[in-house]
């Protein structure tokens, strides 16, 4: 008889797989046995892998917590023996796929009759349920209600690793909880784009220090301090022409010196670039009283968005 | 105990409380009996199955106060003390002279660094739990405040009236005694009370794990592998093994041996601990602080692991790692708080003083 060890340090052992049916004959001694100690509370782990309508499942169960529920240790030796869970193998997949609801849209998937594996964890042998479930169609949003040994044990949890395409999810499922829904749409390019207006938006509102700057820097656009008096600039395609190059020219440099600062390229010690920002923004606003530069002001702002990218953590 | 052998016992208990969901006695003993089966194997599964038995009654005033207790006692070996006082409030409000819900209070209180209200319901002991416990409730008190001849003649004294056959309350003065003793940094006395716990009782867990760590301390490293030559150890245990087998890898360096051992018992914990941190499980913070710390020498992560765990616990032993952790890291800040909090709970442990003199 071979008893699979169960001693620490062994970790997860890959090569103690076995797959039901085919190799059963072969197996008919092998043993697992039930760890008398157990000291980490009941997980299940389970991993969907969402294609189109399908659902991959594999389902992690600990044969400890499923031979509390359906008694599998029928000669109650302590030890499951591939006999015991073959014949019990339409009993666990039953209440394991009782414990489990996959729907899109409120429409249940249809599950098909697992395969059962046996494989060691840390903390003694799981059952492995292997099984896809078949949606209405592609699936766009998937709920999950997860109800595996609820009302037997409550701290119990499903930790669930959700794969679709190239994304990953990972949650904690709490048994009798409320269903969980998982957005699975890939982000469109025009969301991406919303998404990144909104934060930039967000971050100039942010700080008025941020908005007072723009201001002094866009001012001379529009009011010009002459002869000790503001003059608008009754020219509206001038104003807006020169508003458009002033930031243009700010938000080029600003990019390409963030850029180099947050890949590394190009480093300054913080007390410098902050101090540098500062003297920047006293400039800008004086140059608003005190007209140093009035034509060519463009050049002036993709200086001033050249120090301005080096406030990395900032911006 | 098997496994299969100590759910047998439970057997009986579940048929009958399954048979009758809605009545209060046998879910209440069965609740009890995972409480208790969770105690011995240290297996937190039973909490969950003692949690689950006790669902049909909803969290509200009418919950007779037995079941809020029971909830209360399950929180607490779940470390949720916070909720657990919660409950334990909602008891003692309802019936102020519930011995066992007011010595469950006073322990958790004294886990979460409340003095002054732990030895208030100590002392509410005096009156409803008999002199004994009251006795020993604020032996402990004054043990983690610093008034250390109180604690000792405390315990003695509640070790003179106590009955002889009641092995609970001779482990509870044993292991008072070594706190005591640990803290005045007598580790020859702190070991000689702890071998009589065991001898009183020798799978109980806390005597054992605290017998591990003065052994750590006295550099006995090899008692400790004779302590924790179990098959399957609890993350406590091994935690302790793992330390012990360090030692000797350190003393021994040409012995290959202790070195593989040491980097296995590593291996096999940081597998636990990521298990744990999967499901969002926080009641080891304290021994996984210890082993970033001394079996991986990560001060930092050891440090943000003793803070983190400092927010849910204040034992002596949560105090030490934290200091132990700040002066590896080199943190100040994290030094004077200790050091402040040291001060005004009035907490004194010669190990911590020289930690705090280095």
């Amino acid at each position: 008889m071979i008893v699979i060890n169960q001693n620490p340090g062994a970790g997860r052992q890959p090569g103690m797989r076995f797959v039901a049916g085919l190799r059963a004959a072969l197996l008919l001694c092998l043993c697992w046995s039930l760890p008398a100690l157990a000291h980490k509370s009941s997980d299940s782990y389970l991993r969907l892998a969402v294609k189109d309508a399908q659902v991959q499942v594999q389902w992690d169960i600990a044969l400890r917590d499923l031979d509390a529920v359906l008694n599998l240790d029928a000669n109650t030796d302590g030890e499951l023996s591939w006999g015991e869970i073959r014949q019990q193998q339409t009993r666990i997949a039953e209440y394991a796929q009782r414990g489990l609801l996959l729907a899109t849209d409120g429409v249940t998937c249809k599950a098909t009759t697992p395969a059962l594996l046996i494989d060691n964890h840390t903390d003694g042998a799981y059952a492995v349920l292997e099984f896809s479930a078949a949606c209405a169609k592609s699936i766009a949003e998937l709920q999950v209600s997860y109800g595996l040994f609820a009302g037997i044990d409550a701290g119990h949890r499903g930790l669930l690793e959700l794969t679709s395409g190239s994304r990953l999810v990972t949650q904690v499922l709490v048994p009798a909880a409320a269903a969980t829904h998982f957005s699975l749409h890939e982000t469109g390019m025009w969301s991406q784009f919303a998404a990144y207006l909104r934060t930039g938006i967000g971050h100039i509102w942010s700080g008025y220090d941020h908005l007072l700057f723009l201001f002094s820097l866009l001012l001379p656009a529009v009011l010009q301090r002459r002869h000790g008096r503001w003059e608008a600039e009754h020219d509206l395609r001038a104003a807006f022409i020169a508003v458009c190059k002033v930031v243009t020219a700010f938000t080029l440099a600003h990019s390409l010196t963030l850029g180099l600062a947050t890949l590394g390229i190009v480093r300054i010690p913080s007390r410098v670039s902050e101090s540098a920002i500062a003297l920047t923004v006293v400039l800008a606003a004086l140059n608003n009283v005190v007209p140093l530069v009035r034509s060519r002001l463009w050049l002036v702002a993709f200086f001033f968005g050249l120090i301005h990218g080096f406030d990395s953590p900032m911006c | 105990m098997r496994y299969d052998s100590a759910l047998a016992a439970l057997g009986g208990l579940r048929r009958v409380a399954l048979a009758s969901p809605h009545e209060l006695q046998p879910n209440l003993r069965l609740a009890q009996a995972y409480v208790e089966a969770a105690r011995r194997d240290a297996d937190p599964r039973f909490l969950g199955y003692a949690q689950a038995t006790l669902a049909a009654w909803p969290d509200d005033v009418k919950t007779p106060v037995e079941v809020r207790l029971m909830r209360a006692t399950v929180l607490q070996s779940l470390h949720q003390f916070d909720a657990s006082l919660q409950e334990l409030d909602a008891v003692v409000a309802a019936r102020p002279d519930y011995a066992q819900a007011l010595l469950t209070r006073a322990t958790v209180l004294l886990v979460r660094g409340r003095f002054a209200e732990a030895q208030r319901d100590c002392a509410s002991l005096l009156r409803s739990g008999g002199e004994v416990v009251a006795e020993l409730c604020l032996g402990g008190v004054a043990s983690a405040t610093g008034r250390l001849d109180v604690a000792a003649s405390l315990a003695a004294r509640a070790q003179q009236d106590m009955p002889a056959a009641d092995a609970s309350l001779h482990l509870w003065a044993y292991t008072l005694q070594a706190e005591t003793a640990v803290r005045r940094g007598d580790l020859a006395a702190a070991a000689s009370s702890l071998e009589a716990a065991m001898k009183v009782d020798p799978q109980d867990r806390y005597a054992r794990a605290m017998y591990c760590d003065v052994l750590l301390d006295q550099g006995k490293p090899e008692r400790v592998l004779d302590l924790t030559a179990d098959q399957a150890l609890d993350d406590n245990f091994l935690l302790r093994r793992a330390l012990a087998l360090q030692a000797l890898a350190t003393r021994f360096p040409e012995q290959v041996n202790w070195t593989q051992q040491r980097d296995d018992a590593v291996r096999e914990l940081q597998a636990r601990h990521e298990a744990a941190r999967l499901r969002g499980d926080r009641t080891h913070l304290r021994e996984q602080a210890r082993m970033a710390l001394f079996l991986q020498h990560d001060a930092h992560a050891a440090l943000q692991l003793a803070q983190e765990n400092w927010s849910i616990q204040r034992e002596p032993a949560d105090v030490r790692i934290l200091l132990e952790a700040a002066n590896a890291a080199k943190d100040k800040g994290a030094r004077d708080l200790v050091s402040t909090w040291m001060h005004g709970s009035g907490l004194v442990d010669a190990h911590l003083s020289a930690l705090l003199r280095t």
